[in-house]
């Protein structure tokens, strides 16, 4: 279980970590995002320098756009090398190389907290306020959470056939619920609602100066998610195993 | 006439995998309502009106249908190893591009119309009503297909399929007005600002939300910077086409 975990979190970053258009997603589609939120905060009593709320959110959007990504390349590939009954034969199943792939893309989207934090540094400076600890501690929080999340979209991609797009709409889902650039409050009421059950919005919640009560809500939160990926990943075991659905194209 | 439409419907046919619709609900419904309430949210959030925002959300929907519909409708002959045999048939490419946009100048004021509708009602405002919006949103998909067509070409040249509406996109977001106001840009942008197509029917937004009239001086200019970018990418796509023509590899 443990060596295909990681076999298959080394797998991943060896054949995508230097994906151009990864790092395109997790670098410079968040700081053009970061220009627009920059631009329209002026209007606000918002500092003019870089914040660690927005700060995580752009490097949030980054994550949350290269996990998806790489969620649908990692696994479509495993489909196409034909991989998957390998693994379903094998005594741990399908759960460590899922697991593992998504351990991998977790390390490979944290680039985007660096990443964007020299570029929006760079350009903006950094507040004085900058609370480093938060910065830290949420940005790879909030890694583990979206990697959870988008989990589900690993077991979609795993048991029925792909059709192109069918991730596009996922980004901007959601970008909106996760509160990653304006707090969950100024949510419109049905999607305030929505993002209480996902565990970005609480990670957001804690990195702007929120409560002990949000990380734990956050933490218990990604649990679950991933728990529930491993369970669907069972599910879909049995499926293929009883009623022959199949895996690879 | 029944040709043209033919021709465009079968093309559009392609690019989406209709025995499965998620692909099209989750690229045209789904993402541009999530962008726009990220967005709308982010200007009621910091005290602006909302209205710019919604407006502005809802073009570069419409926009944004047009150039992945415009760059993936060429570049997917890549992709289906097509390419060669389109290259060497007698129909002209340009005509051929401008045929299969007419779907996605369809679908982007359907996109960005349902955006528009479904931001408002989320919301409780609308700031134009349907019909002005729909003017307004037909003459953005229409300059938008101008610059589209400059996609369409680059779609020849470049091998990765998502590289240029990608850009595309984000530039038309950055710049155009619609999300960020004309005069926050830096100075040295407002040049570039000006030759994109959105920046005038924003300008003209802006103006008719302050109260004033329609200012038809910025439509007018609007619809020039479209046929503008439709004589720049035709002339663009010749070269492209020319170019491919002669490349042995294709695929």
């Amino acid at each position: 279980m443990n060596a295909t975990f990681l076999r298959s979190a080394a797998d991943q970053l060896r054949m995508h970590a230097k994906s151009p258009m990864s790092t395109f997603m997790a670098v410079a589609f968040p700081c053009a995002f970061a220009f627009v939120i920059r631009s329209n905060a002026a209007e606000g009593h918002r500092s003019a320098e870089l914040t660690a709320d927005l700060s995580v959110g752009t490097a949030g959007i980054g994550m949350l756009d290269a996990i998806i990504v790489m969620v649908v390349f990692s696994l479509l590939g495993e489909k196409q090398w034909k991989t998957l009954y390998a693994a379903l034969g094998s005594p741990g199943g399908l759960v460590p190389v899922v697991l593992g792939r998504l351990g991998g893309i977790v390390v490979q989207s944290l680039i985007a907290l660096p990443g964007t934090f020299v570029v929006l540094a760079l350009f903006w400076g950094i507040d004085s306020g900058f609370a480093w600890g938060r910065w830290l501690v949420g940005g790879v929080l909030l890694a583990l959470a979206t990697a959870s999340v988008v989990g589900l979209l690993a077991v979609a991609v795993l048991r029925f056939p792909y059709s192109a797009g069918m991730t596009n709409g996922l980004t901007g889902l959601l970008m909106a619920l996760s509160a990653l650039i304006v707090p969950q409050s100024a949510l419109p009421g049905p999607v305030r609602a929505a993002a209480f059950v996902l565990p970005q919005s609480h990670v957001m919640a804690w990195v702007r100066d929120g409560a002990l009560g949000d990380i734990a809500a956050a933490v218990l939160l990604t649990v679950c998610y991933a728990v529930l990926v491993v369970l669907l990943v069972h599910r879909l075991e049995a499926a293929v195993r009883r009623k022959s659905v199949p895996l690879e194209v | 006439m029944t040709t043209v439409l033919r021709g465009a419907l079968l093309s559009y046919k392609a690019l989406f995998t209709w025995l499965n619709p998620l692909g099209y609900l989750s690229s045209r419904i789904v993402r541009p309502v999530g962008m726009a309430i990220a967005f709308i949210s982010l200007s009621s959030y910091y005290g602006a009106a909302i209205g710019r925002m919604l407006i502005g959300s809802s073009l570069l929907a419409g926009a944004g249908a047009v150039i992945y519909g415009m760059a993936l409708s060429v570049g997917n002959e890549r992709s289906y190893g097509t390419l060669g045999t389109w290259l060497a048939a007698p129909q002209n490419k340009l005509a051929a591009a401008c045929q299969r946009a007419l779907p996605h100048i369809a679908d982007g004021v359907f996109g960005g119309l349902w955006t528009y509708l479904a931001c408002g009602l989320l919301y409780g405002e609308m700031p134009l009503g349907v019909l002005p919006f729909t003017g307004l949103l037909t003459l953005a998909v229409l300059t938008t297909a101008g610059f589209g067509l400059a996609l369409s070409a680059l779609a020849l040249v470049v091998e990765d399929l998502f590289i240029g509406p990608n850009a595309a996109e984000l530039v038309l977001m950055m710049l155009t007005g619609t999300l960020v106001p004309y005069d926050r840009l830096p100075g040295f942008l407002q040049p570039v600002s000006d030759v994109l197509p959105l920046t005038h029917i924003m300008a003209a937004v802006t103006d008719r939300l302050a109260g004033s009239g329609w200012n038809t001086r910025q439509l007018l200019t609007e619809a020039a910077v479209g046929a503008g970018w439709f004589v720049v990418s035709s002339c663009f796509l010749f070269w492209t086409v020319k170019r491919a023509s002669h490349r042995t590899e294709l695929a």
